[in-house]
């Protein structure tokens, strides 16, 4: 019952206060944690080099413009104009593990992009660019 | 259990108010043959010629290098158009209204590198992209050219310039 009570509560807040954040920090926690994992992917390689140019490719092929590109940081940003402008930044950072992790992340309006597909769509397009790299997870 | 079934409510609400439409970022139909029309396979090329020589044919093109990244073969250079009265109006007519009279454009470009798998090849990739903006400098359109011949003069200029004849992808 209290549960049903608090899904009700939530989206009541979702529809009728439009894009406001939750009020609750562990939920907050809880979500940013959530975005996190959705806007990183983990691949099976130590070639940084290989991943930023597979990463521009895939930005190139999803009609993003290369903005900036920082060999050192590991960044790159572009963003795709017209009717949905869309800015996205995209980080590699080498693991320990001999290992690579990228995280994107996308805004619309300046606001950051949460819907799960975005990112799927992004890493699916990008494990296509590195071919033979493997996603860990 | 509770706490992931809100987390999941919170997702799915707020992740309707991104806005943009689902296919944002799903590859075109024409991705295969637009990846075909910019990319060519240098066989046996030295990368840092690849990239000297784009520079030197897009400043001779008009363009302004924007960024030049050696370690990750990326070159992008923009060039400005400045479209007013009665060039402006020929503009009009021939981009279909894409830019009107008191607008300017911006042709960007962008050329990569990569080394190919299979062999000691390179292979290239070059976008053009055309900006319009307007009096206020807002983008008011934007479009991936697909000009066979403007992509086809770059690359005899660029194979002319490394001495290597390149193969289509």
């Amino acid at each position: 019952m209290t549960m049903t009570r608090a899904i009700a509560a939530i989206l009541f807040a979702s529809f009728f206060g439009g894009c406001s954040p939750p009020i609750d920090p562990a939920l907050v926690k809880q979500h940013q944690i959530l975005l996190q994992k959705m806007q990183t992917r983990v691949f099976d390689t130590n070639d940084k080099n290989a991943v930023a140019r597979g990463i521009i490719s895939t930005l190139q092929d999803l009609n993003f413009i290369i903005a900036k590109a920082d060999t050192a940081r590991g960044t790159i940003s572009a963003r795709k104009f017209g009717d949905y402008p869309i800015e996205m930044t995209v980080t590699i950072q080498p693991l320990p593990t001999t290992q690579i992790s990228v995280h994107g992340e996308a805004r619309y309006n300046s606001k950051i992009i949460e819907n799960p597909a975005t990112y799927q769509e992004f890493f699916s397009s990008l494990q296509k660019s590195l071919l033979t790299v493997r996603a860990v997870d | 259990m509770t706490k992931y079934i809100y987390i999941a409510v919170l997702i799915l609400s707020l992740s309707g108010c991104s806005g943009i439409p689902k296919d944002a970022f799903s590859l075109a139909e024409s991705n295969l043959a637009d990846r075909q029309l910019q990319s060519r396979n240098f066989a046996a090329a030295n990368e840092g010629s690849l990239l000297t020589a784009c520079i030197e044919i897009l400043e001779n093109m008009g363009y302004k290098t924007d960024i030049v990244d050696n370690d990750l073969g990326l070159i992008t250079a923009t060039k400005n158009e400045n479209h007013s009265g009665a060039k402006a109006m020929l503009v009009s007519i021939l981009t279909a209204g894409l830019a009107s009279a008191d607008e300017d454009q911006t042709v960007k470009a962008t050329f990569i590198t990569s080394s190919s798998r299979s062999s000691d090849a390179y292979i290239t990739r070059l976008t053009f992209h055309r900006i319009v903006l307007n009096s206020h400098g807002e983008v008011t359109g934007v479009e991936l050219l697909k000009d066979k011949k403007m992509y086809n003069m770059f690359y005899e200029r660029l194979s002319a310039s490394v001495f290597i004849e390149p193969d289509n992808i």
